[in-house]
C-alpha cells in the first residue's frame, strides 16, 4: 500500500469533517453576543468580576480566582514535567564535568564580542521585565507563567554563553527540580491557609490578613499574586531544569 | 470536617510537590513523606464514604467558595465515595509496595525521589478525576493521570520509553478528543458544571452538537480505558512499566476515565436521548469485541505481564458492557467489577513485580515450583487467577453475575453467551499459568533477595502486606458483595445514574 493513497483518503476525511462543520453549522459564530455560550456565565463574568476579585482584568479574575483550583494543576503538570524528564534522562550518562563547557573542548562555543555586549545588556532588562510582569500580574495579561519564562530567559543566557562564566549559577537540575515542588507548595499554601481562618480552599478573601487591608475584597489581589509568585518559581525551576537536564547530557560537536 | 474532599487531594499533593526537597535534605524521609500522606488521604477517603453512607447525602465543596457554575466544585456521592476509597486504598499500599524497589541511595538522591514524586501526582490525579463535578477540571485531572502515566511508563523496563512514547501519541488524542467533546458541550450550554450541564442539555434542542459531544467522550474516554479498537497503547504500556508501579497503571489507571464515561453517559447526557440508544449499542459491539479480542490475544503470549494486560482488554470490557447495558443490574455489575477487577489485577501486577524483584521472572516458563520458593506470592496468584476466572467465592464472579443479571434483563443473551465464553477462556489461560506454576520443572534462578541474608525466605514484608492484602479483598469482596450491593451501591446508582 503506498503512502500517496492513505495520505488522500486521510485529506478527504479530513475534508468531509471540516465541510460538515461549515454546513452544518453545529457551532455559534464568534462574537455571537445571542449564544449560549456567551449567554450563561460570561455576562456573570463580565459584570460581578471588578467587584468580585478587585482584579481590573477578567482573564486574571477567572484564571486566577474563579478557576484558581485548575491553574494549580496546571502548574503541577509544569513541575511533573520537570520531574519527568530528569527521572528518563537519569539513566542517561552525564558528560564528565570539566568537558560540559563547549567552549573548552572543541572550540566552537557561543561566545563573541556582539554576543557579549548585547546580552550583557539585555540580561537586567529581561529580569525588570519579568518582574514588572509578575507584580502587574492580576492588573494586565500575563502574570506567573510569563514572569517564569522570562526569569528562565535570562539564567538560559548566561548559562549557555561561556564568557559570563554562569555567574547566576546557583542551579543543578536537582535543585531547580526542588525549587519548582517549593514553587507548587507556595501557590498550595496560598490555597490552606484560608482553611484555618474559616473560609474554602483558594477563598483568597478570607486570608488571613484582614489587619492590613481595609475590605476583604482586597485580599483577592494579595491572594493573586502570592499564587502568580508559586507559579513564576515553578515554571522558571522547570524551564532551568529541563535546560540543565538536557545540557549535561549532550555534547555540542555532533 | 467539611475540608474532607479537598484534603483528600491536599495531603498527597503537598507530599509530591515537597518529596524532592526533603529527599534532598534527608534521604529517607522523602519517600516516608509521601507513604505517609497517601495513607492519610485513605484514612480521609473512609470517614468520608462513612458519613455519605450514613447521611445519604452527597457532599458539595466548592473551590474558593465561588457556587457553582461559576467556580469548580467537587461532587462526593456513594458511588465516587466508593472509588475515591478505592484509589486511596490501592495507591497507599503500591506506594508501600514500591519501596523496596527504590531505596534511598545518598549518591542518587533525586531517583527515589522523583520516582514518588510522579507516582504521588498519578493518585492525585485519579483522586481528582473522580471527585470532580467540573467537566474541564476533569480534563486537568486527566492530563495530570496522562503525565504521570508516561513517567512511570518511560522510567521501566527497557522498552519502557518506546512504550511511554506511544501512549504519549494516543492518550494526547484521546485527551484532545476529551476536550473537543466538552468544547461542543460549552458551545451548546454555555457551562461547564456537570449537574448544571445536565439540565441545560435537556432545553436545547440542536441534537447534532450532542451527539457530536457523544461521539468524542466515546473516543476520549475509549482511548484512556484501552476499550477495544482503541487499546494499541495498552499491552507495551502495562508490559514494560515501572514494575513497581505497574500495579496502579494496570489496575486503576484505565478504571477511573470508565467511571468518567459512566457519569457522563448517565448523569450528564440523558439516557432517553434518541441517541443514545445507537451510543449505548456502539459501546456494546466495542465491548463484545474486546472481551473476545482480549481473551483470545492472551491465550499467544508467555511473557507474564502481556497475559495479565491483554486479560485488562477483556474486562474492561466487561465495565463497558455494563454501561451499554445501561439498567440497574449493569451498572451495578459495572461498578462492582471496576472494584473487584481494581483488586485482582493490582493483586496479579504485585505478584508479577514480586517476582520480578526475587528472581527476574518475566516468563511464564519460568514460572516452575516457584510456589515452594515464595509460598504466598504462589497462594495469591491462585486466589487471584481464581477470581479472574470468576469462580465463586471470589469477587470476579458476583460482578459478573451481576453483569448477567442485567443482560438477561435486557432480553440481550448474546451478552451472556459471550460473558461465559470469555470466562472460559480466561480458564484456558490461567490454567496455562497454573500447569506452568504446579507442574514445569524446577529453573535455577538467581535470586537477588536471598534468604540467608535477609533472614526471610520470600520478598521482604513491605511487598507481602500488599500482595495479602489484594488477596484478602478479593474473598472479601466476594462474600460481602450483597452487603455492598444492598448498602451502598442499590440507593446511589438508582439516584446517581439512573435518577
Amino acid at each position: 500500500m503506498d503512502k500517496v493513497k492513505i495520505t488522500g483518503v486521510i485529506v478527504i476525511i479530513a475534508g468531509v469533517i471540516l465541510a460538515g462543520f461549515i454546513l452544518g453549522d453545529f457551532l455559534p459564530t464568534v462574537g455571537d453576543a445571542t449564544s449560549s455560550a456567551n449567554s450563561y456565565l460570561s455576562p456573570y463574568y463580565i459584570e460581578h468580576a471588578l467587584h468580585d476579585t478587585e482584579a481590573p482584568n477578567l482573564v486574571t479574575a477567572v484564571l486566577a480566582d474563579y478557576r484558581g483550583f485548575d491553574t494549580l494543576f496546571e502548574t503541577c503538570v509544569m513541575f511533573l514535567a520537570g520531574v519527568t524528564a530528569l527521572m528518563v534522562l537519569l539513566s542517561k550518562r552525564k558528560i564528565v564535568k570539566g568537558q560540559r563547557n563547549p567552549s573548552d573542548t572543541n572550540g566552537i562555543s557561543f561566545s563573541g564580542t556582539v554576543l557579549d555586549t548585547a546580552f550583557r545588556v539585555l540580561i537586567p532588562v529581561i529580569l525588570i521585565y519579568a518582574f514588572y510582569v509578575l507584580a502587574h500580574g492580576e492588573i494586565s495579561l500575563g502574570g506567573g507563567f510569563q514572569a517564569g519564562a522570562l526569569l528562565a530567559i535570562a539564567y538560559m543566557i548566561d548559562r549557555l554563553i561561556p564568557s559570563f562564566q554562569n555567574r547566576l549559577g546557583f542551579f543543578t537540575e536537582e535543585t531547580a527540580a526542588m525549587t519548582a515542588g517549593v514553587g507548587v507548595f507556595i501557590y498550595i499554601f496560598t490555597g490552606i491557609l484560608p482553611m484555618f481562618n474559616g473560609g474554602n480552599f483558594l477563598e483568597y478573601g478570607k486570608l488571613p490578613f484582614e489587619f492590613a487591608v481595609e475590605a476583604a475584597v482586597m485580599l483577592h489581589p494579595v491572594g493573586i499574586f502570592l499564587i502568580e509568585l508559586g507559579v513564576t518559581v515553578c515554571v522558571m525551576a522547570t524551564i532551568i531544569n529541563i535546560l540543565e537536564v538536557v545540557l549535561e547530557r549532550t555534547k555540542f560537536d555532533d | 470536617m467539611n475540608h474532607i474532599p479537598v484534603l483528600i487531594i491536599l495531603f498527597p499533593l503537598c507530599g509530591a510537590v515537597l518529596c524532592p526537597l526533603i529527599s534532598f535534605l534527608n534521604p529517607a524521609w522523602g519517600k516516608r513523606a509521601v507513604v505517609g500522606t497517601l495513607f492519610a488521604s485513605f484514612a480521609l477517603s473512609v470517614i468520608q464514604l462513612a458519613g455519605i453512607v450514613q447521611t445519604g447525602e452527597p457532599v458539595h465543596y466548592w473551590m474558593g467558595g465561588w457556587a457553582p457554575p461559576y467556580g469548580i466544585e467537587f461532587v462526593i456521592d456513594g458511588v465516587n465515595g466508593i472509588i475515591i476509597v478505592l484509589v486511596a486504598f490501592i495507591g497507599a499500599f503500591t506506594s508501600l509496595f514500591s519501596s523496596p524497589f527504590e531505596e534511598a541511595n545518598p549518591n542518587h538522591r533525586f531517583k527515589s525521589a522523583g520516582y514518588y514524586s510522579i507516582l504521588c501526582f498519578l493518585v492525585i490525579g485519579l483522586l481528582g478525576l473522580s471527585s470532580t463535578g467540573d467537566a474541564f477540571n476533569l480534563y486537568v485531572f486527566m492530563e495530570i493521570v496522562a503525565l504521570s502515566g508516561y513517567g512511570l511508563i518511560a522510567i521501566g523496563e527497557e522498552k519502557g520509553p518506546i512504550a511511554a512514547f506511544r501512549y504519549l501519541l494516543t492518550g494526547t488524542i484521546g485527551a484532545c478528543m476529551y476536550l473537543m467533546g466538552v468544547g461542543f458541550l460549552y458551545s451548546a450550554t454555555g457551562t461547564l458544571n456537570m449537574a448544571d450541564l445536565a439540565i441545560k442539555l435537556k432545553e436545547i434542542d440542536n441534537t447534532h452538537i450532542i451527539i457530536l459531544a457523544m461521539a468524542c467522550m466515546i473516543v476520549g474516554f475509549g482511548i484512556k480505558m484501552a476499550l477495544f479498537p482503541l487499546h494499541g497503547w495498552q499491552p507495551p504500556a502495562h508490559s514494560y512499566a515501572h514494575p513497581a508501579a505497574d500495579p496502579m497503571i494496570a489496575g486503576v489507571m484505565i478504571k477511573i476515565p470508565a467511571y468518567g464515561m459512566m457519569r457522563f453517559f448517565f448523569c450528564i447526557f440523558e439516557e432517553t436521548h434518541p441517541a443514545a440508544e445507537v451510543v449505548f449499542n456502539i459501546i456494546g459491539v466495542m465491548a463484545v469485541c474486546g472481551i473476545l479480542f482480549g481473551s483470545l490475544k492472551a491465550l499467544r503470549y508467555d511473557k507474564y505481564n502481556k497475559i495479565l494486560a491483554y486479560s485488562s482488554i477483556g474486562q474492561v470490557g466487561y465495565i463497558a458492557l455494563g454501561i451499554s447495558l445501561g439498567n440497574f443490574y449493569g451498572l451495578v455489575g459495572a461498578v462492582l467489577h471496576i472494584l473487584s477487577h481494581a483488586f485482582m489485577k493490582t493483586g496479579l501486577f504485585y505478584t508479577s513485580a514480586a517476582l520480578k524483584y526475587k528472581f527476574g521472572i518475566h516468563y511464564t516458563d519460568e514460572l516452575g515450583q516457584i510456589y515452594r520458593k515464595m509460598p504466598v506470592t504462589g497462594t495469591a496468584m491462585v486466589a487471584l487467577s481464581l477470581s479472574m476466572i470468576g469462580l465463586p467465592p471470589f469477587a470476579g464472579f458476583f460482578s459478573k453475575w451481576y453483569l448477567a443479571l442485567g443482560a438477561i434483563q435486557n432480553g440481550q443473551y448474546f451478552y451472556v453467551a459471550v460473558l461465559i465464553v470469555s470466562s472460559l477462556l480466561s480458564a484456558i489461560y490461567f490454567f496455562r499459568i497454573f500447569e506452568r506454576l504446579f507442574m514445569g520443572e524446577e529453573k535455577q534462578l538467581e535470586d537477588h533477595y536471598p534468604a540467608a541474608e535477609h533472614g526471610r525466605k520470600e520478598v521482604p514484608l513491605r511487598m507481602i502486606i500488599p500482595v495479602v492484602i489484594a488477596a484478602v479483598m478479593v474473598v472479601l469482596l466476594g462474600l460481602g458483595n450483597t452487603f455492598i450491593v444492598n448498602n451502598v451501591l442499590e440507593i446511589t446508582v438508582m439516584e446517581v445514574f439512573l435518577g
